[in-house]
């Protein structure tokens, strides 16, 4: 699985002390395998590039997604060591959607972790989200401490409020959120943008750390053998399902159906309505297979938080992706295709540019995502290379 | 004294000191396979070996499911047990009864640090050759015992003079004393009784069963992980971990068993073992075992195969309680 960290030239291995790897202590709710999930891949993503750094990881699973014997067997093969804590956070989420990172931090981890350190010696702990920040606290100045926001929670609620919708999951005040960055030694962003928000609140150990998948396929134009088809996968989240939704009236509201086959799969089919020439697979097992019977994949994004990992999946598949705004958030100092301003004028592209005469166009598209690829890898390589030289300077 | 009966008292000594607050993790070396129930009851410990014990065992995680206990090969994991060794609190050393065995253990000692040491074994363990340079080296001092040999560093002496029972190994006083701590600490179910016509301290240790089973195979270690359960394998088949080195008493209670087990074939070492008595209750089946020591150097594994007709078809055997009981003189 961490076979599949993009390749960098940029990350050495730190040297080992005594013959003995530096040590990585990986803490996270987040169910790592199958890493189906954005936030899932993005830590192994980052696991992945501990062990290239030359660090034996261990992870402390603070069990919320569940725990079987599969599961154990598989983190076992991908960790030195691997301990589970049952989750007894209380998760309270008060009124006007307010969250306390007291009230969803777990102390029960502490003495799992001091244990932990103490029997395998941590030179660095990595935890995940801005509620496991008062773990850090109970490691020395010698240990690095590095926490992967994932997204900005500070606010976060107002994302919801503004997109009409109901806020879910954790967001909490930028105070406590700021206090919550000055525990580690390294935040990292996920989104360029994320960093500088950041930085302009005073922190001054903000590394912006995109998300890139690997390469699974070359940038091949559609050979012609099938009709041109455009997808989009996405889990039924509400942002998802938004979105979907929007375009989807924005495509109807043509008058006159799109000649060409839109294949919606995933979590958020259950919440897609019928419409004339949108089909609908439901979950699929195996994403590359997916990506391989479209063309062009879309993302008709409106809004949400974090990193859009359905705009950057596409790419490794070989396939070009148009997206909007929203959707490119991130991303847009790097994106070489159409970025579009809402749903409508992505619905007003498909029809004056892909309706008929395609051949040139996707050509474009294709030669686009292709630099958008080479972009984002060159970035990926640089910010991890900077990441990884942090890490030597300290460790 | 033999080792046999050295062993518990070793391991009051190492938590009567680990009470006291160590500089690092408390470490033990030893030939085989083994378990100090008191120390790791503490926390996790980091175990030693001239080789990679064949079977997995466990730690209980407060609010945890059942992590793997940190056993390293001193013949591969050189650079690991120097690591370790340089964060330990405490050394607890039982000196190996075969001497390529004692060159592996000792390979990686280099100077005492802060750390407590103890180093012990019988007198004619071959394994001395080695651990009195050792010894030496480390500036270590002998303890009177009868029949083993104890050394130990002076931090323990100095230790040991402010607890019950001083600089005397075998004090009752400091068994039963560790006893009430340990006990109002919850930390493990254990209790001590002087014996007044005898002198003789009966220690009874009741520790979660999940950390004495250990697990034959990755696929069982898996499903201990998982269920939080001391578990027999799907063939009925169970190996449960001996405290110190055998030499006890252990009732053990016998879970979701679908039949008599009168027929258990129970094997320790060389020795086949027959339980002296079997009560069946709405519990499980409880059996009584009286077992001999473990040979010097030996896994102190008890290996248990239920009968067939016991075992589920659609579940496990586990063991729901263990009771271990020694003598100590």
């Amino acid at each position: 699985m961490t076979e599949g960290v993009p390749n960098t030239l940029s990350l050495s291995p730190l040297a080992t002390q005594g013959g003995v790897r530096p040590r990585c202590l990986v803490v996270t709710f987040n169910r790592l395998v199958p890493a189906d999930q954005g936030n899932s891949r993005r830590i192994m993503q980052l696991v992945g590039v501990y062990k290239r750094l030359g660090f034996e990881v261990d992870l402390l699973y603070h069990n919320e997604e569940g725990f079987d014997p599969g599961l154990s067997h598989s983190l076992h093969a991908e960790f030195g060591r691997v301990n589970v804590v049952r989750s007894r956070a209380p998760k309270h989420i008060h009124e006007g959607h307010v969250c306390r990172i007291s009230e969803w931090y777990d102390r029960g981890l502490e003495p799992v972790a001091r244990d932990m350190h103490r029997l395998r010696g941590y030179k660095v702990v990595h935890v995940n989200y801005v509620w496991y920040s008062p773990l850090l606290d109970i490691f020395g100045s010698e240990v690095t401490k590095v926490l992967d926001t994932h997204d900005i929670f500070g606010e976060r609620r107002e994302k919801y409020t503004k997109a009409g919708m109901k806020p879910q999951w954790f967001s909490t005040s930028l105070a406590e959120e700021d206090i919550a960055l000055r525990r580690a030694d390294a935040a990292l962003a996920i989104q360029k943008e994320e960093a500088a928000e950041m930085a302009a609140r005073g922190h001054r150990n903000i590394l912006y750390l995109p998300y890139v998948e690997p390469a699974e396929r070359p940038f091949l134009p559609p050979d012609g053998r099938r009709p041109l088809t455009f997808g989009y996968v996405g889990s039924g989240n509400d942002w998802n399902i938004l979105s979907m939704a929007e375009f989807l009236n924005q495509l109807t509201a043509k008058g006159t159906p799109f000649p060409h086959p839109i294949v919606v799969a995933g979590g958020v089919c259950r919440h897609v309505r019928d419409a004339a020439g949108v089909i609908k697979l439901g979950f699929v097992q195996d994403l590359p297979t997916f990506y391989d019977t479209i063309d062009i994949a879309l993302n008709p994004m409106v809004g949400g938080t974090g990193l859009k990992i359905k705009t950057v999946e596409p790419l490794c598949h070989g396939k070009s992706v148009l997206t909007t705004v929203s959707g490119a958030q991130g991303l847009s100092h790097l994106w070489q295709l159409p970025i579009f301003p809402d749903t409508q004028a992505m619905t007003d592209f498909l029809f004056s540019q892909l309706s008929t005469q395609t051949g040139p166009v996707v050509e474009v598209l294709c030669e686009q995502a292709a630099r958008t690829r080479q972009a984002l890898d060159a970035e990926y390589d640089h910010q991890t290379g900077r990441f990884g030289r942090w890490l030597a300077s300290r460790v | 004294m033999s080792t046999a009966t050295l062993a518990p008292w070793v391991d009051i000594l190492a938590t009567t000191i680990a009470l006291e607050g160590l500089p690092g993790v408390p470490v033990v070396m030893h030939q085989g396979m083994r378990t100090m129930p008191l120390i790791q009851s503490l926390g996790q410990v980091g175990w030693v070996h001239p080789a990679a014990p064949l079977f997995k065992d466990f730690v209980s995680l407060t609010a945890g499911q059942p992590g793997q206990q940190e056993r390293l090969d001193a013949s591969k994991q050189a650079a690991e047990v120097a690591a370790l060794l340089q964060r330990a609190g405490l050394c607890v050393i039982t000196v190996p009864t075969d001497i390529g065995a004692a060159k592996t253990l000792a390979a990686e000692i280099r100077d005492p640090g802060a750390a407590f040491w103890l180093v012990h074994g019988p007198t004619d363990a071959a394994g001395w050759a080695i651990f009195d340079i050792v010894a030496n080296r480390l500036g270590l001092r002998a303890i009177e015992t009868r029949g083993s040999r104890l050394m130990v560093s002076p931090n323990v002496i100095a230790r040991m003079a402010g607890t019950p029972g001083g600089t005397t190994l075998q004090s009752p006083a400091r068994v039963t004393s560790l006893a009430a701590v340990l006990a109002g600490k919850r930390r493990i179910d254990v209790h001590a009784d002087i014996r007044p016509d005898t002198g003789v301290v009966h220690l009874r240790v009741r520790p979660d069963p999940v950390r004495m089973i250990a697990a034959g195979s990755e696929s069982l270690a898996n499903h201990v992980a998982n269920e939080g359960r001391a578990l027999f394998n799907t063939r009925g088949v169970g190996s449960l971990m001996l405290p110190w080195s055998g030499d006890l008493t252990l009732r053990l209670l016998c879970r979701n068993v679908r039949a008599r087990i009168d027929d258990c074939e129970i094997g320790l070492g060389r020795h086949a073992v027959k339980a002296s008595r079997i009560d069946y209750t709405d519990h499980g089946a409880i059996m009584t075992l009286r077992l001999p020591a473990v040979e010097a150097g030996r896994d102190a594994l008890l290996h248990l195969s239920l009968p067939r007709a016991a075992v589920p078809e659609d579940g496990f055997c586990d063991i729901g309680a263990c009771e271990f009981t020694v003598e100590m003189s």
